[in-house]
């Protein structure tokens, strides 16, 4: 009997505090809850995403737990099929994809650029660092550091690179022992890996000189992250220049043998840029996702299960912006959210960078 | 209904599925900008681009050096294996059959993958052969590897054809020149062979297009050494100028096409050839296997030999893969083995999901390809006029076209023709891709 009573009870609990849930968050405006409502008319909010089904999988369940009656329809695409898929769907003025989470930033700056999105100020502004928000139309989500990794088990002791003068000088003394063993992101094949250049040549004075030891090293240059993770665990490649934190962090977990560094003078940080359409079909439920991300609980996961990074600094963890600081001070340097982004989609400024890397390459 | 009205009926529907997206995809090159983008204008701006891009010429020179060598490579084997199976006594006919299909369902990058791990440079075999020998004998990562492995893998492609081809024939014409005396490869090279040689052709040309259209072997074999094929460098087109630039993409599939569509003419040409002679013949369509004595295990060992360096080596190692944690140099195997792997598939949401749209696309999708597929042949058959030849290029020309240009191209036409767009999210736009 006391069983009984004692389930009833929790019951009642439970299910006070799960309906004391489904109204506003704490600290949001008293208007709130209208938006609520209208999502829940919605129904549902459908997300286009370049995140990892697996690694979006427990913010989508958290999301779907805090809003019941909201069905999260979550597809995952490389960032060019997003980016092409989007600006059709628009241009058929059919409606699109009600949220756009993706990490090309300079493609995601120019959509908010053309006028795709929608203008929304979160009510989560205030606990977000200022490069990360844009318009209030382009929301930074996460806090990624930009790492080297490389394989513990083959690279001696010594080599290992702390800062990227560090891997300048083991490139041009030890040239033999790493020709044709250093990988990175490809900037002609690549969005990201021109971003990376890029920033390379703002934060680093002898970014080119990197770049044409990189050359004479006989490079590989990749698409993938994946595929140069795994040929550095395997012992193909040694080290891997620009890797993405968050995926460096996920795939050392499973394997011990990869190795991770981020560079002590300075550290590039991205951020996955998200913002709601303008030609939304569920615009209410894309806001509450929105700000869902945004927010503390949505960030614990990110942090925490979704092995993404966090950029709240009130998220307690490795993967937030308060381990990264604790490892690298203030060397950390994200890429801001902004107009400058658009500067890497200049026609000109590509080609005679594109041009200027084909003479890096052959070393000169 | 009258067959007029049928095949002219069916012609009709043909051409625009194909002709509605290639159609697209040719004006687009014309343009500036995206076809849907309101600034763009017409002009030859996109054709001056690529055709000064040094990476385009060398793309295209290596895809048709990698589509040649394949078929060369693909069709003596394809024809022989088909003798072989269909016609000889060769043991273990039916156990092999299914075998031999394999590498049409799995997926290229599957098996690229898979022969980086069995064979790359610090794969498996290779570091036992650099135990045994002191160096590793081959190089994956080469043109020449390339050409081998996509001849090798396009094999069932003319073994379909040929073995369908050989069926249909009765024996008696073998059976006599092996009474004159003629050994069983004279007797496949000199008479069997012959008698199929449409089947033959119309293979050979078949898997010269399907070496533009590769796309996860070299993307995956030739990335890290610059090699391009025509379909990856579509892929670097779209990142090189930021935006994905569509004229300049439509270009390369008008290029494709420049060069496809000459040889489906040409095919017809060596068609006609072909049948100019007719077999005279007994009328007894028994069927007997040729007895190979001697070289019963000879061909037996050719046979598996094929299917190890094919299947069995590419699979070995990305089963093997999906067993350790780590792999290749300086790794112990017996040391990594896990089942850590199957156990987080099981939390992908979507592969379920996944599979159970592939196979519906595989079964579904695939028996409805039959009867269109059918429909057309229905229509075409014995009818004596020209749209025949239209027909044949409107079911050939698609074959080459990259996967990456295809989707994109019928995403557009989904989605601008007002009445198709409901039908865009579900299978049956992927289905018709």
């Amino acid at each position: 009997m006391r069983h009984v009573i004692s389930a009833i009870f929790t019951a009642i609990v439970i299910g006070l505090s799960g309906a004391a849930l489904a109204q506003a968050p704490q600290g949001y405006p008293a208007d709130y809850a209208k938006i609520v409502d209208a999502a829940k008319k919605e129904g549902k909010v459908v997300i286009s995403s370049t995140t990892d089904a697996v690694a979006a999988n427990p913010l989508i369940k958290d999301f779907e737990a805090l809003y019941p009656g909201i069905k999260v329809e979550y597809s995952d695409l490389n960032s060019t099929e997003l980016y092409n898929r989007f600006i059709a769907e628009a241009a058929a003025n059919n409606g699109t994809a009600d949220i756009i989470w993706s990490s090309a930033m300079d493609l995601q700056v120019k959509l908010v650029a053309d006028g795709h999105a929608a203008a929304y100020a979160s009510p989560e502004i205030k606990a977000l660092p200022k490069w990360a928000v844009w318009k209030d139309s382009a929301y930074g989500t996460t806090y990624e550091p930009i790492t080297f990794v490389y394989n513990k088990r083959l690279v001696p002791e010594g080599d290992v690179p702390k800062d990227h003068t560090d891997l300048l000088k083991l490139l041009n003394a030890k040239t033999d022992f790493y020709k044709g063993k250093i990988t990175a992101y490809d900037p002609e094949r690549s969005g990201v890996g021109y971003l990376f250049c890029n920033a390379d040549i703002k934060d680093f004075p002898q970014a080119w000189d990197l770049f044409k030891a990189m050359g004479k090293a006989q490079a590989k240059l990749y698409t993938s992250a994946g595929a140069m993770m795994e040929r550095v665990t395997s012992g193909e490649h040694l080290i891997a220049y620009g890797i993405f934190g968050s995926y460096a962090l996920g795939r050392s977990k499973k394997d011990p043998n990869l190795g991770i560094i981020l560079p002590k003078d300075y550290t590039m940080v991205t951020s996955r840029v998200a913002f709601i359409s303008k030609h939304a079909k569920n615009p209410n439920a894309g806001k509450l996702f929105l700000d869902y991300i945004l927010s503390k609980r949505g960030q614990e996961i990110i942090a925490n299960k979704a092995d993404l990074y966090s950029l709240r600094s009130d998220v307690d963890g490795e993967a937030t912006i308060k381990g990264v600081t604790q490892l690298i001070g203030d060397k950390a340097r994200p890429v801001p959210i902004d107009q400058t982004l658009l500067e890497n989609l200049d026609q000109a400024k590509r080609l005679a960078f594109l041009s200027k890397w084909q003479q890096a390459k052959r070393g000169q | 209904m009258p067959i007029v009205v049928y095949r002219l009926l069916v012609l009709g529907v043909t051409t625009l599925v194909v002709v509605a997206p290639l159609s697209l995809v040719v004006y687009q090159s014309f343009l500036t900008a995206p076809f849907f983008d309101p600034s763009a204008k017409v002009g030859l701006l996109a054709y001056s681009f690529v055709l000064a891009d040094p990476d385009f010429w060398q793309a295209f020179w290596t895809t048709i050096a990698i589509a040649g060598g394949m078929t060369a490579i693909a069709v003596p084997l394809g024809a022989l294996l088909a003798f072989l199976m269909v016609r000889t006594d060769v043991p273990g006919r039916r156990y092999l059959e299914p075998l031999i299909l394999i590498p049409i369902f799995v997926s290229a990058v599957v098996i690229a993958f898979g022969y980086v791990v069995a064979i790359g440079p610090v794969g498996i075999f290779s570091t036992l052969a650099k135990d045994i020998l002191g160096f590793v004998p081959w190089n994956l990562y080469s043109l020449l590897a390339l050409i081998i492995i996509a001849g090798l893998t396009h094999v069932p492609h003319v073994y379909l054809y040929s073995a369908a081809a050989l069926r249909g024939l009765s024996t008696d014409l073998e059976e006599a020149a092996r009474v004159s005396g003629a050994n069983p490869f004279r007797v496949a090279v000199n008479v069997s062979l012959p008698m199929i040689l449409p089947a033959i052709l119309f293979a050979g040309v078949l898997v010269f297009f399907l070496g533009f259209e590769l796309f996860g072997l070299p993307l995956v074999l030739g990335d890290p050494q610059d090699l391009l094929v025509l379909s990856t460098y579509l892929f670097k087109l779209t990142n090189k100028l930021g935006v994905p630039s569509y004229q300049l993409m439509a270009v390369v599939v008008v290029a494709i096409i420049a060069i496809t569509a000459p040889l489906v003419f040409m095919q017809r040409m060596l068609l006609r050839q072909a049948q100019r002679y007719v077999s005279v013949r007994g009328k007894g369509l028994k069927t007997q296997p040729l007895p190979l004595h001697r070289w019963r295990w000879i061909a037996f060992a050719g046979i598996i030999l094929w299917l190890c360096l094919t299947v069995i080596v590419p699979l070995f190692g990305i089963t093997l893969r999906s067993f350790v944690v780590t792999w290749g140099e300086g790794v112990n195997l017996l040391n990594v083995l896990t089942l850590d792997h199957y156990r987080e598939l099981i939390e992908y949401p979507n592969v379920v999901r996944g599979i159970f749209n592939t196979l519906g696309i595989g079964v579904i999708g695939g028996a409805l390809a039959v009867a269109c597929y059918t429909a057309i042949a229905l229509a075409v058959h014995r009818w004596n006029s020209g749209w025949t030849r239209l027909v044949d290029y409107l079911v050939m020309v698609p074959r080459a076209m990259p996967g990456l240009v295809a989707g994109l191209a019928l995403l557009w036409v989904f989605l601008f023709v007002p009445f198709l767009s409901p039908l865009k999210s579900t299978m049956v736009s992927i289905w018709l891709a």
